[in-house]
C-alpha cells in the first residue's frame, strides 16, 4: 500500500533525524565540549628546565677543579719539573712552569730575604692566579721552613722542597675541600654581611670607653673591609649595650689576683648576651662581635685556660672578647680588639689555616692573604653552587610531584636563571676565573632561593584534581546521560537494525 | 655532599683548650635553638590550651632560649578577655603561683593570624616577601628546633581556631620540605592533644624526635579545674612536663630519655607515645638543654692576626680627652623605612 510503505519512509526519515539528532549532541559533548573543559581548567604552569636541574646533580664539584698554578723558578726546566712532579699529586689543577721575566729578576735582585721577594714579585699588582715561587739559591738559606705562605697571591717554595709535602699543603689551604671543623664554624656564603660591634657592660661605666668607628678602631678596619668586597659586601654597624648581664658570676682567683670565667661557664654566656643586642631590619646576616667590659668591681676579668686573648668565638654566630679597660681611657684600645675582632672574623668566614710545619708571613694591615681569598672565593663559588643544586632538585622534586601547583612566569624564570647561572660557575672554576665563578654562583643561589621560597609554592592554596571532578561531575552528568543513553539507539541505527517498536 | 648531616663531634671536641671537662657522651653538632610554640584553639573555654603553651614558653626562656628565637602563635585572647577575673594575668595553676602572661611575653602570631597557612608557610620559609625578620623562622642546618603543638585534635589532624584542620601529611610534608631546604638539624616535636600520636605516624624526614600525649582512640585529660575562673586550667601530660623542666637549671646534664619517661600511664591516664626511629642517636645520648636551652658550642681564640705596625695614628693618650673638637657629623642620617621588603 502506498500508505504503508509512506508510513514506514516517514518512520525511517523519523528515525534518521532522531538518531542524526542525537549522535550530532554526542559527538559535540565528546568532541568539543570535553577539549574544551579540560582547557579551560586546566593550571598554568609555567616550564621548568627538568633536565637541566638533573644535569646540575652530575656535576661533580671540587674546590680545587681548574685551578691555575704557576710554577716560577730561576731556569725553566727546573720549574716545569717541579710542575711535573705536583701534576700526579694534584690532579684537579692546570700546573704550569716558567722561569722568572727579566723584570722580575731585577726586582728579585735587591730582595734579602724570603718576605721581601715576596713584597718584590707583587710591587707592581697582585697575581690572578696562585703562584709557586722556587727561591733563588742565595736566599733559600734564610727560608723559615721549606714551603712559606707569602702576603699576596704566591706560596714560596725552596728549591729542594719535596712534591708531596708541597702538595699536602696546597690541599689543606687552597685547592682542597673544606674541612668539617671550618664547615661548621664558618657562616653560611652570602653576597653580603652585617657586621656589629657591641659594646656590652653590665653597668654604665665611667668613663665609658667608647667605640669609635670613624676614628682609630674604624681605620684598623677599613682595610680588612676593603679587603674582603670582592668576596662579600660587609657593613659595619656598632652599639653600645647596657646592663648587658653574662648571666654567670665570675670566680676569684686569689694567687693571681683576678676573677675568671671557667670554659663551662662559657657555653652559658653567648645566649644571653645574644638576646639583648636585638633583631637587624635589613635582610643580611650579621657577625656579631661583642666586646665585653666588665664591672669594676670584676675587673680584672679573665678567661682560663689563660690563652693569647681572652676571646672566643661561637660558630656561626659570632665572637665575644673580654676588654679590661686601662684607667681613664676614653676610647677602647683600638689595636687589641680590632686584631681580635679580626682574627675571629677570619675564622667566622672560613679562611684556611696552614699547619705550623708551614711559615706564614704576617697578613699585614688588611687582615687577609691574596691565596687565602682565592681559596675563599673557591669554597664559596662551590658552596653556592651546590646549595643552588640541592634547592633545584627539592623545588623540582615538589613540582613532578604535586601536578596541580600553578607555576607562574616568576618561579619559571628563577629556575632558568639558576640553572644557566648554576652551570656558568661551574665552568668557570674549571677554567680557573674564580672572581667570575663565585659571581655566578651568587646569581645562582640567589635565584634558587627565590624560585624555592616564593609565597605560591604552596601546595595548600591549590586545589587538587579530585576537588576538580567533584565540581563538574554534578554540572556534566545531567546533560551526559541522556547523550549516553542514545547511543545504544544511535548504534542500532547505524547497524541498520529494525527498531524496537512497543508492542501495543 | 652530606657535609651538614653527620655529627662530627670529634673533631668539635679537639678544638677545644682543655677536653677533660666534657663528660663522655655530650656529643653535639647543633649550633642555636630555636622555638615554635602554637597554640591551635581559642575562646574562653580552652584556657588549658594557651596555659599549656605560655607554661613552655616560660620554661624555654628561663632556659636560655632568646625572644628572638622564640616564634609563639597564640590567639591571645585570654588575657583581656572579659571573663577573666584577674585580667593581663594567665594562671596554669588553681594556686595562681605563676602568672604565665608575665610582662614580657612576645607573641609573633595572634589572634586572626594563627591558621594552617600561616604556620605551612612559617614552616618552609614561603612566608610573604614584607614579613619582618622577628616574625620568620631562620633556621640553618645546624638549627635544633623544638616546636610544640596543643590544641583539639583527632585521628591525623589538629583543629585550628575553631575553622580549620591541619593534617598529618601536611605536617609532614612540611618537615620534609624543611629537610629539603636544610633548615633543621634535629627537631623535637611535642603534641599535647586528643589522639595526639596520629599526627607524628605520618612523619618521613630524619632526624626528628616527637612525643605525643596519647596514642589514637585516647583522650589527653586536662589536670584541675579553677573553680573562680570556671575553666580547666593545665593540661596532665603538660603540667608534669612542666614539673620535670622547672628542676632544669641551664647547665643541667639531665637526657631526653628522662624526658620521655614523664607522665606514665598512672599520672596521664592517657599513654605516652614516643617516635624515635627517625632519630639518629639514642636519646639516653641527648641532654635535655639540647632541645630545651641554649648551650652554645664555644673555641677559643688562640692565634691572632698581625695587623702590622702600619697605622700612623696612636690611641688617644690616657687620661686627656681628644683635643680636636668633634668636626659636623658628615652626612645627614635618614629614617629606614616603615615597612622594608625583605627580599
Amino acid at each position: 500500500m502506498a500508505g504503508g510503505s509512506g508510513g514506514a519512509d516517514t518512520a525511517d526519515d523519523t528515525r534518521t533525524a532522531r538518531s542524526l539528532a542525537a549522535l550530532s549532541f554526542a559527538v559535540t559533548v565528546i568532541a568539543v565540549g570535553v577539549p574544551v573543559w579540560l582547557k579551560t581548567t586546566e593550571i598554568y604552569r609555567a616550564a621548568i628546565l627538568y633536565g637541566g636541574i638533573a644535569g646540575l646533580q652530575e656535576l661533580e664539584l671540587r674546590v680545587g677543579a681548574g685551578a691555575r698554578l704557576e710554577v716560577l723558578a730561576e731556569d725553566g726546566p727546573a720549574a716545569e719539573r717541579l710542575a711535573a712532579g705536583l701534576a700526579p699529586l694534584l690532579p684537579d689543577c692546570r700546573l704550569d712552569g716558567r722561569s722568572f721575566t727579566e723584570a722580575e729578576r731585577g726586582r728579585l735582585a735587591d730582595a734579602a730575604d724570603p718576605w721581601a721577594a715576596d713584597d718584590a714579585l707583587n710591587s707592581v699588582g697582585e697575581s690572578d692566579h696562585l703562584r709557586l715561587i722556587v727561591l733563588p739559591e742565595r736566599l733559600a738559606p734564610s727560608a723559615a721552613a721549606p714551603v712559606m705562605f707569602g702576603r699576596y697571591a704566591d706560596v714560596l717554595v725552596t728549591p729542594t722542597v719535596g712534591a708531596e709535602q708541597l702538595a699536602a699543603l696546597l690541599r689543606q689551604t687552597v685547592v682542597g675541600d673544606v674541612s668539617d671543623a671550618v664547615a661548621t664554624r664558618r657562616v653560611r656564603s652570602a653576597p653580603a654581611y652585617d657586621l656589629l660591634v657591641s659594646v656590652a657592660a653590665p653597668r654604665p661605666l665611667s668613663p665609658e670607653p667608647l667605640w669609635d668607628g670613624s676614628g682609630a678602631a674604624g681605620r684598623l678596619l677599613e682595610p680588612v673591609i676593603e679587603r674582603l668586597r670582592p668576596l662579600a659586601n660587609i657593613s659595619v654597624k656598632s652599639q653600645h649595650l647596657y646592663h648587658a648581664d653574662l648571666g654567670v658570676r665570675p670566680g676569684w682567683d686569689d694567687t693571681a689576683g683576678e676573677y675568671f670565667l671557667s670554659e663551662e661557664q662559657l657555653s652559658l654566656v653567648v645566649t644571653p648576651l645574644e638576646a639583648r643586642l636585638g633583631a637587624s631590619v635589613s635582610g643580611r646576616p650579621t657577625l656579631q662581635f661583642v666586646v665585653y667590659v666588665p664591672a669594676p668591681a670584676e675587673q680584672p676579668l679573665h678567661l682560663r685556660p689563660a690563652g693569647a686573648a681572652d676571646a672566643f668565638l661561637s660558630p656561626r654566630w659570632g665572637g665575644v672578647q673580654v676588654y679590661n679597660p686601662p684607667a681613664g681611657q676614653e676610647t677602647v684600645d683600638a689595636r687589641r680588639v680590632v686584631t681580635v675582632l679580626v682574627t675571629q672574623l677570619r675564622l667566622l668566614l672560613g679562611v684556611p689555616e696552614p699547619p705550623p710545619e708551614a711559615a706564614v708571613r704576617p697578613a699585614g694591615p688588611s687582615g687577609l692573604r691574596g691565596w687565602e681569598l682565592m681559596a675563599l672565593r673557591r669554597r664559596r663559588a662551590v658552596e653556592n653552587v651546590e646549595s643552588a643544586r640541592r634547592n633545584l632538585a627539592s623545588l623540582a622534586a615538589m613540582l613532578e610531584q604535586i601536578s596541580n601547583i600553578v607555576i607562574d612566569d616568576s618561579v619559571g624564570a628563577a629556575v632558568q636563571d639558576g640553572v644557566a647561572a648554576a652551570e656558568e660557575a661551574a665552568r668557570y672554576l674549571a677554567e680557573g676565573r674564580e672572581a667570575d665563578a663565585y659571581a655566578s654562583s651568587c646569581r645562582a643561589l640567589a635565584n634558587s632561593e627565590r624560585a624555592i621560597y616564593d609565597p605560591s609554592m604552596l601546595a595548600l592554596l591549590y586545589f587538587p584534581d579530585d576537588q576538580k571532578y567533584a565540581i563538574y561531575i554534578p554540572l556534566f552528568l545531567p546533560v551526559s546521560i541522556p547523550v549516553l543513553m542514545s547511543l545504544r539507539s544511535i548504534w542500532g541505527w547505524v547497524r541498520g537494525a529494525p527498531e524496537k517498536v512497543k508492542a501495543e | 655532599m652530606k657535609l651538614f648531616v653527620f655529627p662530627l663531634c670529634i673533631i668539635l671536641l679537639l678544638n677545644h683548650a682543655d677536653c677533660s671537662e666534657i663528660p663522655a657522651g655530650f656529643f653535639t653538632n647543633h649550633t642555636n635553638n630555636w622555638a615554635v610554640l602554637v597554640d591551635a584553639s581559642r575562646f574562653w573555654f580552652n584556657y588549658r590550651h594557651v596555659a599549656n603553651v605560655l607554661s613552655v614558653y616560660r620554661s624555654v626562656k628561663k632556659l636560655g632560649i632568646p625572644d628572638s628565637h622564640i616564634i609563639l602563635m597564640l590567639a591571645d585572647d585570654m588575657a583581656c578577655n572579659p571573663r577573666n577575673p584577674r585580667p593581663a594575668t594567665v594562671f596554669n595553676n588553681a594556686n595562681q603561683h605563676i602568672n604565665v602572661y608575665g610582662s614580657d611575653v612576645e607573641v609573633d602570631y595572634r589572634g586572626d593570624e594563627v591558621t594552617v597557612e600561616r604556620l605551612v608557610r612559617l614552616l618552609t620559609g614561603r612566608l610573604e616577601p614584607s614579613t619582618p625578620p622577628t616574625k620568620r623562622l631562620l633556621t640553618d642546618d645546624r638549627s635544633n628546633v623544638l616546636i610544640y603543638m596543643t590544641g583539639h585534635g583527632g585521628d591525623g589532624f589538629l583543629k585550628f581556631q575553631d575553622a580549620e584542620e591541619i593534617t598529618s601529611t601536611e605536617l609532614a610534608d612540611a618537615f620534609e620540605q624543611m629537610w629539603q631546604q636544610r633548615r633543621y638539624n634535629n627537631i623535637f616535636f611535642m603534641i599535647d592533644t586528643c589522639q595526639a600520636a596520629s599526627m607524628y605516624e605520618k612523619f618521613y624526614s630524619p632526624n626528628i624526635l616527637a612525643v605525643a600525649s596519647s596514642q589514637v582512640g585516647e583522650d589527653s585529660l586536662s589536670h584541675h579545674l579553677d573553680s573562680s575562673l570556671g575553666v580547666y586550667v593545665i593540661d596532665k601530660y603538660t603540667y608534669h612536663a612542666l614539673d620535670f623542666m622547672e628542676k632544669l637549671r641551664k647547665d643541667s646534664k639531665k637526657s631526653m630519655a628522662d624526658f620521655l619517661r614523664v607522665c606514665p600511664r598512672h599520672q596521664c591516664v592517657s599513654t605516652v607515645g614516643v617516635r624515635s626511629d627517625l632519630f639518629p642517636r639514642n636519646p639516653a645520648d641527648v641532654r635535655v638543654t639540647e632541645f630545651f636551652g641554649s648551650v652554645r658550642h664555644v673555641e677559643r681564640t688562640d692565634r691572632l692576626v698581625d695587623l702590622g705596625d702600619g697605622d700612623a695614628e696612636t690611641p688617644v693618650a690616657v687620661g686627656t680627652r681628644a683635643e680636636t673638637a668633634a668636626p659636623a657629623p658628615a652626612g645627614s642620617y635618614r629614617y629606614v623605612a616603615q615597612f622594608p621588603v625583605m627580599s
